[in-house]
């Protein structure tokens, strides 16, 4: 019963995945039409098989999606990566530069202590429906 | 008009230890682990299975819940991994793009995955969807004074990391709490203590008590180097680590290699030879744990002028620092939460939305009772064991008893399953494993062919309160078994087992207020041997949770070589 269920999961998370790939290559067949492209017959029969597999033969694009899925993560390796060099780390150098940036990470030889006793947030102020 | 009932749920989830909790008009009513229904250990899963316990053990449905109160904010939580980050770039895209996808993805609409899972499992349920957030470390403090015996008391935090802050001073008065200081991320003695761990081959978030067990196995030559190298502590016991040597806040893992050239050792392979420098390393981290625990107590004495002290947080939960702080006498009274760690964070949410949120009184619990999981009628119990296909006998209580002491007397080994299960990693004597602590090679029989886990690790002694001090060094009575205190030289070839190489023991004194069951099996067990003491460790086989049904119980007993089960009124015998 449970496998039952699992299966039919499985082929509407499949179907659901070759309708957004089919409208994905349809968009593109679009720009590349409208760009004069030569290359949009091929996104329009890509996204018209893809859409035939997934109503009719949904598992038969379970591999397809595989390798797609790690292509994907592939993909946001790179995004992460890039986001990283370019977003967080000039960040960092300007919150540095600033002096922004408020976390330490070395010991000090100047205070005494290191307890922070200013600017604690009130417990009996806490706003229990946020969640920051 | 006449006054309704405020229930409230707590849930902790997502992190390690998920549990949830109820508290009805903010009286405890009952709180369970998730792991001891999935039988996950430290099962970090949304708390499902609790909930539907505790729902149907108060004969409430969802829509009868006023609010649910959530153990952190994942939204602060989430902008502290981001500012980590940041602060340490370039360093850290290993941390980066391994947690800030699975945030984006899941964890940052937590609002949302909780009200789904209520919707999932309670699809009729005709609940009001008021989902509230707690702050990580009030929850720890709410868990830590509320449920204390003190009017007044100061509190001291002290875990991993919450949300950003990692210790805190504050004030319980009446139903308010105060915070008056704090520590914040990366500076976490929890996360130095865990990084040992890792270093020493244990699992962090589970192994940090294996560590304090093999302690006492070492010499701390190590200690000085490490507040050198690793931690520069202040003498009001604030702390910051030498960041560069650890990894959590820039990659996956706890430490450097840096650790490797401190300790002139690789680090050690889990499940590989322990050595000797394995335990000096051991005992080094130790001793600073229980220096830093002292100054940070002396502070916090200072700071807030009282005479109670209440403990929370994970790294409260290390009971040979704590059994220091009892010792110092620096506070008349310490109360530990004895579920310190996230889980008792569950309940500690529900409080504080309780006292804080609705500002509603308190009032102070006489003696807290962690006997707050499911319980079993003998017909359930008979059910169960039937569906087992086992062989048992049903007797008197006072049968029960007799049988059992007898047993114990023998020299066998006893599973004693009694009453409601504990909220508290500890077993407390409602899921204990039992024997005569005189038996001397019993510690390696235990921990070989019982409980399969490491041979250094001790079992806790469980006195009558009343013969405690005569056996071991306590100033109070520790029914929470919370603090690790010295045995009395006289009786240390007396009771071999429960007794550490360095002469300590994890007591827990039991009295018949407390627990009458485990009391009167104690009482007889003397009066046939003239000890009032056994051992009492968990009923479970290593990297499984405790037993929580009968039919957990006698799977565990059929696994093992233990001789005798209770259940209840239920004796089985192999």
């Amino acid at each position: 019963m449970v496998d039952k269920k699992e299966e039919n999961d499985d082929l509407s998370f499949l179907r659901k995945k070759s309708i957004a790939m089919c409208c994905g290559f349809s968009v593109l067949s679009s720009i590349s039409y409208f760009n004069n492209g030569f290359s949009w017959p091929i996104f329009t029969v890509a996204a018209v098989i893809i859409i035939m597999l997934g109503i009719f033969y949904p598992s038969k694009l379970s591999n397809f999606f595989y390798y797609i899925q790690k292509l994907h993560k592939k993909i946001g390796v790179v995004a992460f990566f890039v986001v990283f060099v370019f977003v967080i780390t000039p960040m960092s150098w300007v919150l540095r530069a600033l002096r922004l940036d408020d976390m330490t990470s070395h010991p000090s030889d100047s205070p005494i202590t290191y307890w922070e006793t200013e600017n604690i947030k009130d417990s009996n102020d806490i706003d229990f429906t946020k969640q920051f | 008009m006449e006054n309704k009932d405020i229930y409230i749920l707590g849930v902790s989830a997502f992190y390690h230890d998920s549990a949830a909790a109820l508290i009805k008009n903010g009286q405890i009513v009952s709180a369970v682990q998730e792991e001891r229904f999935s039988r996950v250990k430290n099962d970090c899963s949304f708390p499902i299975e609790a909930i539907k316990w505790i729902l149907s053990d108060s004969h409430l449905g969802l829509s009868d819940i006023d609010h649910v109160v959530f153990y952190e904010k994942p939204f602060v939580k989430f902008e502290r991994i981001l500012a980590t980050c940041i602060h340490f770039a370039p360093r850290g895209f290993g941390l980066f793009k391994k947690q800030v996808p699975t945030w984006l993805k899941e964890k940052i609409f937590q609002r949302k995955t909780i009200q789904n899972h209520f919707q999932d499992n309670f699809p009729e349920s005709g609940w009001n969807k008021k989902l509230f957030f707690s702050e990580h470390h009030l929850s720890h403090c709410a868990a830590a004074f509320y449920p204390s015996p003190f009017e007044d008391a100061a509190i001291l935090t002290i875990d991993g990391v919450g949300e950003r802050v990692t210790t805190t001073v504050s004030i319980g008065r009446k139903g308010k709490i105060v915070r008056l200081a704090e520590l914040n991320f990366p500076h976490s003695f929890g996360l130095l203590y865990s990084a040992v761990t890792a270093f020493l081959g244990f699992k962090v978030n589970s192994g940090e008590y294996k560590v304090m067990g093999l302690a006492p196995y070492g010499s701390p030559i190590y200690s000085e180097k490490i507040k050198e190298t690793l931690v520069d502590i202040r003498s009001d016991g604030s702390f910051r680590l030498r960041m560069k040597n650890f990894r959590f806040a820039t990659e996956m893992r706890m430490f450097g290699s840096e650790f490797e050239k401190i300790f002139c050792i690789s680090a050690r392979e889990p499940e590989s030879n322990i050595e000797q420098i394995h335990m000096d390393i051991a005992a080094s981290v130790q001793q600073v744990s229980d220096e830093l625990f002292l100054m940070l107590v002396s502070y916090v004495k200072k700071l807030t002028k009282q005479s109670s002290l209440c403990l929370g947080g994970g790294v409260a939960l290390n009971c040979a620092s704590t059994g220091k702080v009892l010792e110092s006498k620096i506070f008349d009274k310490v109360w530990v939460q004895p579920s310190a760690g996230d889980a008792g964070s569950a309940l500690g949410a529900a409080l504080a939305y309780y006292h804080i949120g609705l500002g509603r009184p308190r009032a102070v619990l006489k003696n807290y009772m962690p006997f707050l999981g499911p319980e079993f009628t003998l017909d359930q119990i008979l059910a169960d064991l039937d569906s087992c296909k086992a062989g048992y006998q049903v007797l008197s209580p006072d049968q029960v008893v007799q049988r059992a002491a007898q047993a114990l007397a023998d020299g066998k080994v006893l599973a004693w399953m009694q009453g409601r299960a504990e909220f508290s990693p500890r077993a407390l004597g409602h899921r204990s494993i039992l024997a005569d602590p005189r038996v001397k090679d019993l510690k390696k029989t235990l921990n070989l062919k019982i409980k399969f886990r490491e041979s250094f690790r001790p079992f806790a002694p469980a006195v009558l309160e009343e013969d405690a001090s005569n056996w071991f060094d306590l100033p109070s009575p520790s029914p929470l078994m919370n603090f690790i205190c010295k045995t009395r030289p006289e009786v240390r070839d007396v009771v071999p087992s429960v007794v550490h190489v360095d002469g300590t023991a994890r007591v827990q004194t039991v009295s018949e207020e407390f627990n009458p069951d485990f009391y009167k099996l104690i009482r007889k067990f003397k009066s046939l041997t003239n000890c009032p003491v056994l051992v009492n460790t968990s009923l479970n086989v290593r990297g499984e949770p405790m037993v929580l049904t009968p039919a957990d119980a006698y799977r565990c007993f059929m696994n093992t070589r233990i001789d005798c089960l209770v259940i209840g009124n239920v004796y089985l015998e192999k």
